[in-house]
């Protein structure tokens, strides 16, 4: 009988952490790259103060690194770009050239748990329309 | 191996082990039974408690999953629609309380305008002064209204409803449709609604104020099917609003109070403007609107056609047309039935440079 009891328990454990493990994949599946867009885009995101406390930066713009939990995922951020790469001036503000446009390059890492295997990464390009 | 078997001795049969054979007529002792089950209890108490922790865990991976399914439906949706936002037309944050007094409900709005372009959406004719006119052969403009209800903790959208077409042929013979001397006769068109670049307060009444031709003396009158009416202003979206997240599991619920139930339990709107200031809505601010203008994008800055004194240069981070570059959203999904609570936050980039705060 207690032969019986612990081969169900290790089963039933099985399961449920094959079950546990499926439903880690589908919930990558789900929201690990928009989440990854999302902060692409976004290099302060709108936290839950409950984790608000978690996301650091480091740098200045056009050179900032970022991280912090985000919709579960811990997230690395990384902004790169040069002070100097100026790739147009905007001849409408006021006054004239005051407003530039720099290229960025943004790659986001998201993981299940800090320092895990990556659940989704991204990576694009930004503009940014700044103040010299 | 090889096994014997023993010729079976009178009374019961002996467990299998046994090194010495139980005298016949003679049952088990009180200290076995009681060792038995003893045993019985703590290895099914040990299933039981396992099996529970197991069905407890697997409910919240399970709502946990569906919460996360949930999001990724809404961020899909509302990604693809204001990635094509419209800049010429108002955008609206709002969080405001509707209910009657004694009885409070309070909903967080989100309202802007989505479509495609081409080059016949805006009338560049030698006409004085129509900047903001869409022509009529434009097709794909589209209000667009999100709304989280505290009351219910559930979030609705909707969009305007079905455009009427209508052919030139339906014109009476010979007329044209001549508004403030704009001729747009012999053309197919559908009825759209109104941009509304500017959108006074109480903005539900300037949206509610849709007519896409609103001072034309005549020609409507022999045509009334061509006044849009109701479509795609406040009314239109309000009777079209639809619940797109609400909570996971309902057998937990108590229909009585809805303001007990699961799902959306907080919502908050975030805007970042292109000069880097922010201004936000949660449920712990006060109530209150924002609307922004939208900017003039037809390269006419035109800054006596009525509505305001704004130019091309509006757009630019140094003016006063202050359009986000960023809307952030962030809510909770609750379920208390598993006790599972999951905090989202999502950007989303609208059309044109981001800008460095």
């Amino acid at each position: 009988m207690l032969l019986i009891a612990v081969l169900g328990l290790i089963s039933v454990t099985g399961l449920f952490l094959y079950a546990a493990e499926s439903a880690k994949k589908a919930q990558v599946a789900s929201t690990a790259m928009i989440t990854a867009i999302s902060v692409a885009y976004d290099d302060s995101p709108w936290l839950d103060p409950s984790v608000a406390g978690t996301w650091s930066s480091t740098g200045t713009l056009p050179n900032l690194s970022s991280s912090g939990w985000v919709n579960g995922y811990w997230v690395t951020r990384s902004e790169t770009g040069l002070a100097a790469d100026v790739i147009a001036t905007d001849p409408l503000s006021v006054p004239a050239g005051k407003v530039v446009m720099q290229s960025t390059r943004v790659d986001v890492v998201v993981r299940f748990s800090q320092g895990g295997n990556p659940a989704a990464s991204f990576s694009t390009r930004l503009i940014r329309q700044a103040t010299p | 191996m090889m096994l014997r078997v023993e010729p079976q001795a009178e009374g019961p049969r002996e467990p299998a082990g046994r090194s010495q054979p139980r005298p016949p007529g003679q049952g088990f002792t009180l200290v076995e039974l009681m060792t038995a089950m003893g045993m019985a209890m703590v290895i099914t108490t040990v299933v039981l408690s396992a099996l529970m922790q197991f069905w407890r865990a697997s409910d919240r991976v399970t709502v946990r999953l569906a919460m996360h399914s949930k999001a990724a439906l809404v961020v899909d949706q509302l990604s693809f629609h204001l990635t094509a936002l419209q800049q010429h037309t108002a955008l609206v944050a709002e969080w405001v309380d509707v209910g009657a007094a004694g009885s409070p409900d309070p909903r967080m709005r989100l309202l802007f305008m989505r479509g495609v372009f081409d080059q016949n959406n805006w009338d560049y004719s030698s006409y004085s002064d129509y900047p903001t006119w869409p022509m009529p052969t434009s097709t794909d403009l589209v209000w667009e209204l999100w709304e989280w209800r505290a009351s219910n903790h559930c979030l609705y959208s909707a969009t305007n409803g079905q455009l009427p077409r209508h052919a030139s042929g339906t014109l009476p013979n010979g007329s044209h449709l001549n508004i403030n001397g704009v001729d747009y006769g012999n053309l197919d068109f559908i009825n759209l609604p109104q941009p509304h670049r500017l959108l006074p307060l109480p903005w539900q009444a300037s949206l509610n104020a849709n007519m896409l031709f609103p001072t034309v003396p005549g020609n409507l009158a022999t045509s009334p099917s061509m006044i849009p009416g109701d479509v795609g202003d406040w009314t239109d979206l309000s009777n079209n609003l639809v619940p797109v997240l609400t909570g996971v599991s309902t057998d937990a619920q108590d229909p009585a109070n809805p303001a007990s139930w699961d799902g959306v339990t907080d919502f908050g709107i975030q805007l970042r403007l292109r000069n880097g200031t922010v201004r936000e809505f949660t449920t712990a601010s006060a109530y209150g609107t924002l609307v922004i203008p939208g900017v003039r994008i037809d390269g006419r800055p035109g800054p006596t056609d009525g509505d305001g004194a704004q130019t091309l240069a509006d757009a630019n981070i140094s003016g006063p047309g202050l359009r986000p570059d960023l809307v952030r959203l962030r809510w909770m999904m609750r379920d208390r039935r598993t006790n599972t609570q999951v905090p989202f936050s999502f950007s989303f980039p609208l059309p044109g440079f981001a800008v460095s705060p």
